[in-house]
């Protein structure tokens, strides 16, 4: 069913139009959680949060960005919320064993032809892995910006860094990947 | 470079699968919504969104993030306005000759 119309029923209360809803996002909102946390426990409880506040409050959503948007912004800015509350009590870093367990990844879209020219689908993992294995100073800019189409602007205020700082470390993270590509060639 | 850019062009439309079924999890949290999870509607949240239900926040946002693209357009606007006023300028000093010539060669009409 159309996403528009899922939520006009959701916020006339249908819960079942909401549900559909959470089939569709669910998925998409627990990634962009997990490639900023790098914890699948956190991820899940981000994407629980995200939806809890999406349900309660979609009444409200006048529909003037997309859907995906909303929920995109949502899931980032309560994911930079728990970093920054995991800066706070000092558990930092979530440990390797984490980060290396492994995930299942599956494609929305994969263009074929491009499969067949350019890339295959373990080389695309490997550069997953690697996004995922960044520093956190250079991963979410660059999840941010590549990943989720933030500007440079948008990034700076949510981290609290300069833009000069955020384009470096975006370009950094870009070097990181293609390096590292080298040496898994 | 180029290349890493057309991987992560891909890694966009990359989904984690979930290990528990995240679907049922996150329905059966909103079936049984408590007291305590309307906190989770804190000011910062109203604000933020507040302020997407803002078209104008909306836009400037849009301003913000492409200053540059905006910067240009509005320049685009200007000579744009500017090339119609000059157009339409050409247009009314020849319609004011065109009057003028007319009424010279009408004057003369008049003396003979």
């Amino acid at each position: 069913m159309d996403e528009r119309v899922l939520i006009a029923k959701s916020k006339k209360g249908d819960k079942a139009a909401f549900e559909e809803l959470v089939r569709q996002f669910s998925k998409y909102v627990y990634t962009t959680a997990f490639f900023i946390l790098r914890d699948t426990h956190e991820a899940e409880d981000v994407s629980q949060e995200v939806f809890v506040k999406v349900y309660l409050s979609i009444k409200g959503f006048r529909g003037l960005s997309s859907f995906k948007t909303w929920i995109r912004k949502l899931t980032v800015n309560t994911c930079i919320d728990k970093l920054r509350l995991r800066s706070k009590t000092k558990d930092k870093k979530v440990s390797l064993e984490k980060i290396t367990e492994e995930y299942e990844v599956v494609f929305t879209r994969f263009d074929q032809s491009l499969e067949k020219s350019f890339f295959n689908k373990e080389t695309v993992k490997e550069v997953l892995k690697i996004v995922v294995s960044l520093d956190e100073s250079y991963r979410i800019p660059l999840i941010l910006r590549d990943l989720q189409d933030y500007s440079y602007r948008e990034i700076s205020e949510l981290t609290g860094k300069p833009i000069g700082t955020v384009k470096t470390n975006i370009h950094r993270a870009r070097k990181i990947i293609k390096d590292k590509l080298k040496t898994y060639r | 470079m180029n290349n890493i850019n057309r991987y992560l062009k891909i890694v966009k439309n990359a989904v984690i699968q979930p290990y528990d079924d995240i679907d049922k999890k996150i329905i059966n949290r909103i079936s049984n919504i408590s007291k305590l999870d309307e906190k989770l509607l804190d000011n910062k949240f109203l604000d933020y969104l507040k302020k997407n239900n803002s078209r104008i926040y909306l836009v400037i946002q849009k301003i913000k993030n492409n200053p540059g693209s905006f910067a240009a357009l509005a320049i685009a606007g200007v000579f744009i306005v500017v090339f119609i006023a000059f157009i339409f300028k050409i247009f009314l000093d020849e319609e004011k000759i065109g009057g003028d010539n007319h009424q010279l060669s009408s004057s003369k009409d008049d003396t003979q």
